[in-house]
């Protein structure tokens, strides 16, 4: 039993010797993440036929910041936005725009909702 | 907040745009939103080095061991307390037959009269999530808790009342079948799951054909065989459940429960054939396949290596008229990695195994040795199972209690539960990734463990079991490597 423990002792210190040597240095949090969340990233999308012919397949970005969709579309339609299960009614012919406070980490995908069709991927990656 | 009634990515179909290559055919995980994201590099080979590392500690440990005596082994999965003719008086305790029976009921009434959006039906959830996830991490907890519930059996039971004999079986289940049936029944399921595109109707359907052929099984074959071999989530199960640290065992007249150490049950679980341990590395296999063709790499591969250079002189050089017969190719490329995903494994293995028999010295042969050391892997293929599959039980699980106040997708509020939770939970990715790295490192060293204390059964020796452990940590380094390499791939579409 003693020698059970032992060893388990031991695999701990050596987890925690690689977690301290692998890990990256901590970020300084506060005003690095402050200053991404003042410019919102803009992103302009256009459809044709329900297809995506002008925008990104993947919008990476950091928690905290924040990002405003533009979408032009030729049908009606809704944009859904998984995760943070917002969505956005887009009229034929006219500018939608969506603002996000990025304040959730993960891959979502943004998705049309009456053709069942991913727009693009966000990607927010944690703060 | 406004119900989301609509499923997201359902049915999903690529788009022939010019950056069709990209966003392509998303063929993605059938069912249940995953958030999450690559795990990073640096985490990624911190796993393996502990993984590395601990084994040599697993081995350490051995080595210092006192050697105890050998131990009998017994069927991996036999039950004690099956009656050999179903006539005979069974133990079936009737309320959680009830249980199992009404649920299956449910979700295929729900399946066949509900909605049609996957996320609106009971059936979906119950089914994919609660049932094949959920019951899975439970039974690695508590023991094999299916057995008593699995409604194919109290059907069964329930029909031998009405038609006596019914259960006996006509024939006697021919040895050559083995466990063929659960392992064709389990690669169907994963098809079903990854390239199935169900929702509740097709689901309710498969459900009701899986139904009709157990019965007709059973009455060819008798319940106790049909059970133990061919039943998929019989047999999936009982390998489960060896796992954990709780064991029922039949007793007199009732059954008991006892406690043991967690994978404990494994050391002595005979693979009675090769059908079973070519089961056990498709648990490997099929869950590994899933994280590998949801990644950008597995695209390209296709799209990108394969369609421009081998397959353009077949369908033309136009991607968009090509693009309908692609997007079939692509379904049968993806059917055929499935299918072959465990004979791949079985080839490592198999060498590993062979390596392991050299060092050894060992004059058992090969097939016997695999199936031997093959309850090690176990321990494995429940790690990557839920480093891949946790997250869902938490996005997508919970959302059984207000889908248990309207099963059917119309309206209803039956337990005032109807409108809790609709709110996405979306899990934090650095917990994720830890948890993720964490399990698979964890089932790694349980893994090697159990493989040592096989091999000081199987070869005796304190210095001959840890000499033939050597081959095999190698073997599980890659499976653990593999594992965790496939979780930091960045994912497609």
């Amino acid at each position: 039993m003693r020698r059970g423990l032992f060893f388990i002792a031991v695999g701990v210190a050596v987890l925690a010797a690689l977690f301290w040597a692998f890990a990256p240095a901590e970020r300084p949090a506060g005003p690095g993440v402050a200053a991404v969340s003042d410019t919102p990233r803009r992103e302009v999308f256009e459809l044709r036929d329900g297809k995506r012919v002008q925008g990104p397949a993947v919008i990476a970005m950091t928690q905290g910041g924040v990002l405003e969709l533009q979408v032009t579309t030729d049908r009606d339609d809704e944009l859904h936005v998984h995760g943070y299960d917002r969505t956005l009614p887009v009229a034929a012919g006219t500018r939608a725009k969506l603002r996000l406070q990025l304040d959730r980490a993960g891959r979502f995908a943004i998705e049309l909702h009456d053709t069942h069709q991913v727009l693009t991927t966000l990607e927010v990656a944690p703060a | 907040m406004r119900r989301v009634r609509r499923g997201p990515a359902w049915a999903a179909r690529g788009c022939a745009s010019a950056t069709f290559v990209v966003s392509a055919p998303l063929l993605a995980h059938s069912f249940g939103q995953v958030y999450r994201l690559p795990v990073p590099v640096w985490l990624y080979l911190y796993g393996a080095c502990a993984a590395l590392a601990l084994s040599f500690l697993v081995m350490a440990f051995f080595l210092t061991a006192d050697t105890k005596q050998p131990s009998s082994i017994t069927d991996a999965t036999r039950a004690d307390d099956e009656p050999a003719r179903a006539s005979r008086r069974s133990r079936l305790s009737w309320l959680p037959a009830i249980v199992g029976t009404s649920l299956l009921g449910l979700c295929i009434a729900s399946g066949l009269f509900g909605v049609a959006g996957p996320y609106a039906n009971f059936s979906m959830t119950a089914f994919w999530i609660v049932f094949l996830l959920g019951l899975t991490y439970l039974v690695a907890l508590v023991g094999d808790v299916y057995r008593p519930v699995n409604p194919w059996r109290a059907l069964v039971y329930g029909l031998e009342r009405l038609w006596r004999g019914f259960a006996d079986g006509r024939f006697r289940y021919p040895e050559r079948l083995a466990y063929w049936p659960a392992l064709g029944f389990y690669v169907a399921l994963v098809w079903l799951e990854l390239f199935g595109d169900t929702g509740p109707f097709s689901l309710a359907v498969a459900l009701l054909a899986y139904t009709a052929i157990n019965m007709v099984a059973v009455n060819l074959f008798g319940a106790r065989d049909w059970f133990r071999y061919g039943e998929l989530f019989g047999v999936f199960f009982c390998l489960i459940g060896r796992m954990a640290p709780r064991v029922v065992a039949a007793r007199g007249q009732g059954v008991s429960w006892t406690w043991r150490a967690p994978f404990a049950g494994l050391r002595h679980m005979a693979i009675a054939h090769n059908s079973l341990l070519l089961f056990i590395l498709f648990m490997l296999s099929s869950t590994a396949f899933d994280g590998l063709h949801e990644t950008q790499l597995w695209r390209r591969l296709f799209w990108i290596e394969l369609y421009p250079v081998v397959l353009s002189g077949w369908v033309g050089n136009n991607p968009i008229a090509a693009f309908p017969v692609l997007l079939k190719l692509y379904a049968y490329w993806n059917t055929l990695w499935l299918v072959l995903s465990p004979l791949i494994y079985l080839v490592v293995y198999w060498l590993f195994v062979a390596a392991m028999r050299w060092v050894a010295c060992s004059e058992r042969s090969t097939a016997e040795l695999a199936r031997r050391f093959a309850p090690s892997l176990l321990p494995i293929a429940l790690a990557y199972h839920v480093s891949h599959y946790y997250t869902l039980l938490q996005t997508q699980g919970l959302k059984i209690v207000p889908l248990a106040s309207d099963p059917f997708g119309y309206g209803w509020n039956l337990f005032g539960t109807a409108d809790w939770w609709q709110r996405a939970n979306v899990p934090e990715p650095t917990t994720v990734w830890h948890v993720q790295v964490g399990v698979i490192v964890l089932g790694h060293i349980v893994g090697v463990y159990v493989s040592h204390a096989i091999a000081l059964e199987v070869f005796g020796g304190r210095w001959r079991a840890a000499r033939s452990q050597l081959p095999m940590l190698a073997l599980m380094l890659a499976f653990t490597a593999a594992g965790l390499w496939i979780l930091a791939q960045p994912i497609a579409g």
